[in-house]
């Protein structure tokens, strides 16, 4: 699996989650455009575990998720 | 092959546009169920990168536990935060630039950055992205941020309930 579009798509995620940040009308918007950016960044720590074929990528993930959470 | 090259970007184009319904929506409940969206083509994502657990785990932390609490604090709070959390609306040519600057200052860091780093395949192993392998590299390699992450969690615990017995 080629990982190109993967990296695009997070990063146009991402920019999208800080039009979000910055444009809030509602405290709820701005919770959510904060997971929009944690999950792009979930993203391509996915995608560049897979490239690598390690597991170590997964694991951040697994945190990334645990914190966001709280 | 051709047509698995084009499912990520079928993925990703509904994702973009979920996100985009997001930040959009007026509506805080129409946003929650644009973002379960999101999550949903996330995890799909996942399933294509063979990351399997993670998919799992996307649609069952984020959609079943996440997106609830925020359906139940859209239904409890409905007219305070219509009062208190009011923002003023900023420019919309303002926002774009950001967006724009952002999205291009992510472009040339990616360019300028991470020139060096290795492209290279490599082999996926046999069982990547399964709950026992992942179990393994959790428990015996980042054994002590995985403890890390359970303090947070205590300390939210202990903070919601001080939180909880102070409005009452």
């Amino acid at each position: 699996m080629d990982i190109s579009p993967m990296i695009f798509i997070s990063m146009a995620m991402f920019a999208i989650g800080v039009v979000g940040v910055l444009a809030k009308r509602n405290a709820l918007i701005f919770f959510l455009s904060i997971e929009l950016m944690l999950n792009s960044a979930n993203l391509l720590f996915v995608a560049f575990a897979n490239l690598w074929g390690n597991q170590i990528g997964l694991v951040w993930v697994f945190f990334c998720v645990g914190s966001s959470c709280c | 092959m051709s047509a698995a090259n084009f499912v990520p970007w079928i993925l990703g184009a509904i994702l973009i546009m979920s996100s985009l319904g997001v930040i959009l929506v007026r509506n805080p409940v129409h946003a929650s169920l644009s973002f379960l969206l999101t999550l949903l083509m996330l995890a799909a994502l996942y399933l294509q990168l063979s990351a399997q657990f993670i998919a799992v785990m996307q649609v069952l932390i984020y959609a079943g536990a996440i997106l609830v609490i925020f359906m139940f604090v859209i239904v409890l709070f409905q007219d305070a935060h219509q009062q208190i959390v009011r923002f003023p609306p900023k420019s919309v040519p303002l926002l774009l630039l950001v967006a724009g600057v952002s999205f291009l200052l992510a472009l040339v860091f990616l360019g300028v950055r991470f020139t060096g780093f290795s492209t290279t395949r490599a082999g996926l192993p046999e069982d990547f992205g399964t709950a026992q392998s992942l179990g393994r590299v959790l428990y015996l390699d980042f054994f002590f941020p995985f403890e890390a992450v359970i303090l947070l969690f205590l300390v939210a615990l202990v903070g919601a309930f001080y939180i909880g017995k102070k409005g009452s």
